[in-house]
């Protein structure tokens, strides 16, 4: 009865040490499955709870901390429109930084509580980032995951989330005969212009730089284009317009329909934060 | 069969194991990850909450204080948060309590002249012939109207001045003081923008040979203040008269906001002194995730007070400048009460606002000075007000827990005053 019991033990043990060492190798794969996970969601930290004040008198703009956590400096990264051009700057950047004007109570590594950031200021002074320029729509982004943590920017919300590159879309406002009323039919035998809004609808303007091409088809082909040259602001347009470059391209189709598409950038000049605006098609009836 | 049986307990075993494993894992990169987030977040919104709640007390004292009224009003304050559904245990708490002379406040005004005070031109003060030229002002404090030396036995006929307020150029409102020697009466009429009568009446009959007798025009009884409310400034006065015996007073504020006079004011005795030891409301929080903040209700300002700094979220002065003009607009509010309380619930601050009153005057080299445990904060904004008008910053400076605002130059100083008392329960 001993004997037969210490065996019968022998096989619990053997038991318990199998389940342990399940549980040990389960749990480590787990654990190394969580850091990696962790890791995972370090890498986009959530944004920071903090207020800013943004004061604008006279010719002197200032934005002040006034609630909340202490902004590491090396996290943020500020938009405005400097004398109208939408502008991005990290505030460790040397025409910022000098300008934060910290206390003795936090840390010199970072955005206190109290702390004031003067951006412009009248142009005889010196004590700001931009003496004389006017400063506007200041937008406070954490760095990294890029989410607005305060912006006295209108309809621009705390905690959104902004892709500080271009936009540009492309619509075509109209097709007509030239030599018809706007709206008139075109007909198979007749000539047509094409008019198309281009805007650029991200938070910086496109490259100073850089130029980009406005293409036209119709079915696939291609037949006008039309290069810009020069910056696009953020918020700014124009219109590419046919009927100021002629002649006007003949239909010379026979009747049906036709898709009339523009695209814009379809080269990619430059990083967009979307590339899905820049076409636009649009069906055309042609009429005998 | 033994060992048959046994296998498929292994089985059930492992994947038992298997679960549970993830059960704790997934639970333990919630606790560790996600629900500290949330935490901080939720303690984050408390702390606007209570933020807001002590920042709407603060603009209630100061409204009311603006409107020159008393005024009662209670205010539920969030001490904690219990926002974590089904997490109790991260419950966040805080502290509401009156600590007593724990504040100093003291305002200094050298050789100082009275213009205004409680929204009537200072008695005393000295008035301005009629017919001077017009200036334009955004909105009136005072206005008198005075009738001093008039022998109405010996001039003859009817004399009368009217003092007219046009916004561009076209009439607003007019109040017209009209002498009448067959009667010996003074009579006061207010007259609307197209000229038709709002208020006329026999101020005064049969006035002794030589007297000085005073017309406060802003009266609410007359209704030339109601018809200049409502239009916006900037408006233009302009006054005409008939007689020198006809003068005015008045006090404004021009479309810098600066506040000036026509006619001169009362001299003061030679040094004007506040001085107020009030108590402060403050709370406390006692948060797990997100940084400690303390709320000071100090003299009309409201502080935050944090590990990384200190700033006024609202702050009891102003100042303004404008060409050959320096303005200090100063409230200076004695805070009286009790109480403490404690935990995660709600406190109601009960706040009564009493004898509010309005000085407007004019000061030389006028100092403020605050004995706070907060005095970074009162520095900053004390330096920041300066510097958005241009001002020496280094006006304002700091001794110890001691900052004071020696401003320099000649300044008009329209101090708010008012006894505020509280109850926390």
């Amino acid at each position: 009865v001993r004997r037969g019991f210490f065996l019968q033990d022998r096989r619990a043990v053997s038991d318990v040490i199998g389940t342990v060492l399940l549980l040990g190798i389960t749990v480590s794969l787990f654990a190394v499955l969580s850091v990696a996970v962790l890791s995972e969601l370090h890498q986009n930290p959530p944004p920071h709870n903090v207020e800013f004040r943004v004061d604008k008198v006279d010719q002197r703009t200032t934005i002040t901390s006034v609630w909340g956590e202490a902004l590491p400096i090396a996290d943020v990264r500020l938009i405005y429109q400097l004398n109208g051009v939408r502008t991005i700057t990290d505030l460790s950047d040397p025409a910022l930084l000098p300008n934060l004007v910290q206390g003795g109570v936090g840390s010199t590594a970072s955005w206190d509580l109290g702390e004031s950031l003067r951006m412009a200021c009248p142009a005889a002074s010196t004590d700001c980032a931009y003496p004389g320029r006017d400063v506007r729509n200041i937008s406070v982004v954490q760095r990294g995951s890029n989410f607005v943590l305060f912006s006295s920017e209108p309809g621009v919300l705390r905690g959104s989330v902004v892709n500080p590159v271009a936009d540009l879309s492309v619509r075509i406002t109209g097709i007509d005969d030239p030599a018809q009323a706007p709206g008139a039919p075109i007909h198979a035998t007749g000539s047509f212009v094409v008019k198309a809004l281009v805007a650029n609808e991200g938070v910086l303007s496109t490259p100073p730089a850089a130029s980009f091409t406005v293409r036209f088809y119709i079915d696939g082909v291609q037949f006008f284009t039309f290069v810009r040259t020069g910056p696009l602001g953020h918020g700014e347009s124009f219109t590419v317009d046919l009927s100021s470059a002629p002649p006007s391209p003949t239909m010379n189709r026979p009747a049906g329909t036709y898709a009339i598409r523009a695209t814009v950038d379809s080269s990619v000049a430059f990083s967009e934060a979307s590339m899905a605006n820049n076409q636009y098609t649009r069906t055309l009836q042609v009429v005998p | 069969m033994t060992a048959r049986r046994r296998d498929e307990a292994v089985s059930t075993v492992v994947s038992a194991v298997l679960v549970f494993s993830l059960i704790v894992v997934v639970l333990s990169v919630y606790a560790s990850t996600i629900v500290p987030d949330q935490v901080a977040n939720a303690e984050a919104g408390h702390m606007r909450r209570v933020a807001s709640s002590l920042g709407d007390v603060a603009g209630q004292i100061e409204g009311t204080i603006n409107l020159h009224r008393d005024g009662e009003f209670a205010s539920q304050i969030e001490l904690g948060t219990t926002t974590m559904p089904g997490l109790a245990v991260f419950r966040s708490s805080g502290s509401l309590s009156v600590q007593q002379d724990s504040y100093l406040a003291t305002f200094v005004c050298s050789t100082p002249r009275l213009l205004a005070r409680g929204g009537q031109a200072a008695a005393g003060s000295t008035y301005v012939a009629m017919g001077g030229p017009a200036f334009t002002f955004s909105s009136l404090v005072a206005l008198n109207l005075k009738v001093t030396a008039y022998d109405f036995n010996t001039a003859s006929g009817t004399k009368s001045a009217t003092v007219q307020v046009l916004r561009q150029g076209t009439p607003v409102a007019s109040v017209r003081l009209t002498l009448a020697d067959s009667t010996n009466s003074i009579r006061l009429t207010t007259l609307d923008g197209a000229g038709a009568t709002v208020f006329t009446q026999v101020l005064l009959s049969n006035v002794p040979l030589v007297d000085s007798f005073v017309v406060d025009a802003l009266a609410g009884a007359y209704g030339f203040k109601g018809l200049l409310g409502d239009a916006v400034g900037p408006f233009t006065m302009q006054t005409s008269t008939t007689t020198s015996a006809i003068a005015a007073y008045a006090v404004y504020q021009d479309d810098q906001g600066i506040v000036s006079s026509q006619g001169q004011g009362r001299d003061l005795v030679a040094q004007f002194q506040r001085a107020l030891r009030p108590s402060m409301v403050v709370y406390r929080s006692d948060n797990s995730r997100f940084i400690e903040q303390t709320y000071a209700l100090q003299g009309g300002a409201l502080v935050l007070d944090q590990s990384n700094g200190q700033v006024l979220s609202l702050q009891p002065f102003d100042v303004a400048k404008a060409p050959g003009k320096q303005q200090l607009h100063l409230a200076l509010v004695n805070l009286t009460g009790v109480g403490y309380v404690t935990g995660s619930q709600h406190a109601t601050l009960s706040v009564a606002v009493r004898d509010t009153t309005t000085s407007v005057l004019q000061c030389t080299n006028p100092s403020a000075l605050v004995q706070s445990p907060y005095p970074d904060a009162w520095l900053g904004a004390w330096r920041e007000a300066l510097v958005r008008q241009g001002l020496d910053p280094a006006q304002a400076a700091r001794s110890g827990d001691v900052v004071e605002a020696r401003l320099l130059g000649a300044w008009t100083v329209v101090l708010e005053e008012a006894r505020v008392s509280v109850r926390l329960t």
